[in-house]
């Protein structure tokens, strides 16, 4: 196996695209400070609580330390005074196609958007640059009551159950960048599902950067009644520009009773952008939350989805891919704090790392207090392909009392020579075999995901390991 | 602002440690070396400028920062050795014994035959003065640390004596050493520092064994060992623990490995109010075969916090960690692992486990098993789990008419037996299970 760098040709040319036509009506300018916030609150017309909050939000950005004592340094390159905060053409969201601006238009059709519409989603939101250009859901959703919005309409159209769960399972404070998203959220997904209420195709949010220079704070909170079920998709792009651009979302799940949340991130930023996720969700009994998350994009991405499993029996499951790149770092993971008895969790994470990527899992399990018959299962797997490959696991393992288990389990290797011998002997080619051998390796997680999604997930995949053979 | 914490951290930074006066009346126990003076008082003034662990001390993660204090200890009681005159030894059969009282020479014993061979066994004090340049090479050798960074700079500046073992190129030496560090007297603290060469295709066997004499009086013992693994060379070597429940403890292994040598190290950890363990092992040569093992048994309020570091720096070795815990009453236990393979330690085979058997409502386990891996073609796995007694098995004993308690006793010792099968002294392993087996009785009794 060679030191060199493998030859990376993933397909981030359907994303690598941006208009310099697109005339931003609203425009914070570069850097954050107070002004910044106030200009955000004046544009979106907020209620005074909600500027508020941003701007506690933005002295506890100030505050915290970055986090790189136990993070990578990288972190430190990140240059908070050149970064835009707020870029939009308006406020308002369309509901019609034919409404959205001609380069937006174009960039989401050229994305596949609409098409993907049309063929299987119940709901899309697509999202460019700081604000939505365009939302629209089946019209049968809306008669059972299913609400999926932007936060800025879920905050005016339906303050009491927003302001209920907006900023309480994250709170500001959380960490320096769920603080910094507090500070300068703009658009993201609000969604209520109503009880009983089964959603059966999947609600999607498509994530745009088009300007350089630019922060995308988003900020979705999801909430499903009792008994309801619903499954969300979103997906990231960018274009390559020449300075790095961050991404910092904060993602807030709350399922009732017996409800089903699950959500899916297809992340394929391109490799100049900073993705810093919080995303937790908080089970009640017998409720689930599954995250399925696969990252393949970004320079750094650090994640790490979280349940809380507040009620009895409540489940809590992160699947997560990660591919880590030259030149990137997937550091993600997942935590599973376990508040009541009879609470189960699963964790399988895969993680890929070709030339110098470095791929990171981070875990936390914690059932801390004498809880009756919790569980735990974690496996995470890292398939080094080239030499100067790297692979980092840190979990961190809490139990107390001895009605409960946790099992850990991880494993580091490559592919053997000996499966590659087998099937270049009948007849494939080393690229072939490769890449066959590493798609088995996620085969079985990658069957979570919605059959477009899988699909494509296996082609970016084969694309990735082309020429990382030799 | 200022926040709870910062106030609390606060008044820990204003907890006296060691003082000045201490540490320069420790000196005149220093043999008069300039080099030995220098390191010390470097040491000194990082212990002095290193603040201590707080909540947010990434190294002390888990842990009772605020149990990881050496506040209100002293040095230099003079040691009674009729007290333990009466004590039991762990083995009989030896190739030497050292006694220690407060770091203070009692007794020291060598089989003459050794001596013959070139052998080297005995205080450090007394190594220092007869072969100087040796020991410096090994006193001079950079010690890792796993976080503990304060206490062992302490360690390095108090400590004035400890063992010397040293076994030239070639000779075997079935029967194993044995040191016996008996800390006397209430707050009494000891500092001892344990080096073992064992030259090249050498064979031996090594205990350092740690009691208080009384089981009422508080001690501190911050202590380090250098094993160092010669070529072809093969070292067994033991870190038996028994201290009373009230001690605070702070123990450093290094152990090196050069090519084709295979060191295992067996901890038994008993005793302590809040003991650290830290043990790196290094591999530096090819076609390594090393073994890191660790059983604790704890129960009461105690803490004892484990951190280990596996580094494969060269190709083809393998290595092996296996660290049981078992938890009674309101015990903690934290287990912080680290697998590292460099760039360069291609064809690696390393394994880290933790099993946490949980035997009380109230005790609480953490396990941080990590991994670090920079070269491709490794086999590397970790593995933690942490339960209870398997249901399942108890049933089968009491279907067979074993006690529930009985049964219970049955399956915990079968739990020890994986690490105690390991000790490959038939009296050393005997002995072992009788003082893990007494003390998981007198705490269920």
């Amino acid at each position: 196996m060679s030191t060199e760098t493998p030859e990376i040709s993933i397909d981030r040319s359907k994303g690598d695209f941006h208009y310099d036509t697109v005339s931003y009506e609203y425009d914070a300018g570069v850097g954050l400070n107070t002004d910044t916030i106030n200009y955000i609150a004046d544009v979106k017309k907020e209620p005074q609580w909600v500027r508020e909050f941003r701007h506690k939000a933005l002295e506890s950005f100030y505050r915290q330390p970055m986090p790189t004592h136990w993070a990578t340094k990288d972190l430190e390159t990140i240059n908070f005074d050149k970064i835009r905060y707020y870029l939009s053409q308006g406020q308002k969201t369309t509901r019609s196609w034919d409404e959205v601006p001609q380069e937006m238009k174009e960039t989401f059709e050229r994305l596949g958007i609409p098409e993907q519409e049309r063929a299987f989603l119940a709901g899309v939101e697509a999202q460019f640059d700081s604000e939505a250009v365009y939302s629209n859901m089946k019209e049968e959703l809306s008669k059972l009551g299913v609400i999926f919005v932007g936060p800025n309409e879920g905050l005016s159209d339906h303050p009491d159950i927003f302001k209920k769960y907006f900023g309480k399972i994250i709170p500001t404070s959380d960490n320096k960048f769920a603080a910094l998203n507090s500070a300068v959220f703009s658009g993201g997904s609000f969604i209520y599902v109503p009880k009983g209420v089964k959603v059966k195709q999947p609600l999607q949010a498509y994530f745009r950067i088009n300007a350089e220079s630019f922060g995308q704070f988003e900020r979705t909170l999801i909430i499903a009644d009792e008994g309801s079920e619903v499954t969300y998709m979103e997906g990231c792009t960018a274009p390559k520009f020449e300075t790095a651009t961050l991404h910092s979302a904060v993602v807030e799940l709350m399922a009732l009773k017996g409800a089903k949340i699950q959500y899916i991130t297809v992340q394929n930023w391109s490799n100049n952008v900073f993705n810093l996720v919080t995303k937790r969700g908080v089970a009640d009994e017998e409720a689930e939350v599954r995250w399925i998350d696969c990252n393949i994009g970004s320079r750094l991405t650090m994640k790490y989805p979280g349940v809380v499993l507040k009620g009895r029996k409540a489940r809590g499951e992160v699947l997560s891919i990660a591919l880590a790149s030259d030149g990137q770092h997937q550091d993600t993971g997942a935590k599973m704090i376990h508040a009541a008895d009879e609470t189960t969790s699963n964790i399988i994470a895969k993680s890929i790392s070709v030339g110098k990527g470095r791929s990171t899992y981070r875990g936390v399990v914690d059932i801390p207090r004498n809880l009756k018959g919790c569980k735990n299962n974690t496996e995470c797997d890292a398939l080094l392909i080239n030499t100067n490959s790297r692979t980092d696991t840190y979990p961190a393992i809490t139990l107390r009392g001895d009605q409960s288990s946790v099992q850990h389990e991880a494993s580091v290797s490559k592919v053997s020579a000996e499966q590659i011998f087998y099937m270049q002997q009948r007849g494939l080619s080393e690229g072939a075999a490769m890449s066959l051998s590493v798609n088995g390796f996620i085969n079985d997680l990658v069957r979570e995901f919605p059959m477009e999604y899988s699909v494509e997930l296996k082609r970016l995949i084969e694309l990735e390991m082309e020429g990382s053979v030799g | 602002m200022t926040t709870a914490t910062d106030v609390r951290d606060k008044e820990l930074e204003t907890v006296n440690g060691f003082e000045a006066e201490t540490y320069y009346a420790n000196l005149k126990y220093v043999p008069d070396f300039a080099w030995l003076r220098a390191m010390k008082n470097s040491a000194w003034n990082q212990y002095q400028s290193i603040p201590y662990p707080t909540r947010k001390t990434e190294s002390f993660r888990f842990a009772s920062f605020k149990r990881a204090t050496d506040s209100g200890f002293c040095m230099n009681h003079k040691p009674q050795p009729q007290a333990i005159a009466e004590r039991p030894q762990l083995i009989n059969d030896v190739a030497g014994s050292l006694v220690l009282i407060n770091d203070q020479v009692i007794s020291c014993s060598i089989s003459g035959e050794l001596v013959t061979k070139g052998v080297l066994f005995m205080p450090l004090t007394m190594a220092l003065e007869k072969h100087e340049s040796l020991v410096r090479k090994y006193l001079e050798q950079s010690h890792r640390n796993l976080g503990a960074d304060k206490f062992y700079a302490l360690h390095q500046a108090l400590s004035f004596n400890g063992v010397f073992l040293y076994v030239p190129n070639g000779v075997v030496i079935e029967k194993p050493f044995i040191t016996y560090h008996w800390v006397q007297g209430e707050q009494a603290s000891i500092f001892p520092k344990t080096i073992v060469v064992a030259g090249a295709s050498s064979q031996v066997s090594y205990v350092d064994y740690f009691a208080t004499v009384d089981s009422q009086q508080r001690a501190f013992v911050s202590s380090s060992a250098l094993v160092y693994s010669e070529k072809n060379a093969s070292v067994s070597r033991k870190y038996i623990q028994n201290l009373n429940n009230l001690s605070t403890i702070f123990h450093t292994e290094n152990t090196v490995a050069e090519r084709d040598s295979s060191p295992t190290t067996v901890g038994i950890h008993l005793g302590g109010h809040y003991a650290r363990h830290e043990n790196a092992l290094q591999i530096n040569g090819e076609n390594v075969s090393a073994r890191l093992y660790g059983l604790t048994v704890a129960a009461g309020k105690q803490e004892f916090d484990q951190r280990t570091l596996q580094i494969h720096a060269a190709p083809h070795s393998y290595s092996d960690l296996l660290y049981k815990n078992a938890l009674l009453e309101k015990a903690r236990t934290i287990f912080s692992g680290m697998i590292m393979v460099n760039e360069a330690a291609q064809q690696t085979d390393a394994y880290q486990s933790n099993r946490n058997l949980q035997l009380s409502p109230d005790s609480e386990a953490n396990s941080l098993p990590g991994l670090e891996i920079l070269a491709n073609d490794v086999k590397c796995s970790h593995g933690a789990t942490t339960g209870r007694l398997d249901e399942s098995e108890l049933f089968y004993m009491r279907a067979r008419g074993i006690k529930p308690l009985e049964a219970k006793r049955l399956l915990i010792f079968g739990f020890f037996e994986q690490i105690l099968e390991k000790i490959e002294d038939e009296d050393l392993s005997e002995s072992l299970r009788n003082l893990v087996h007494q003390r998981f009785d007198s705490i269920t009794h």
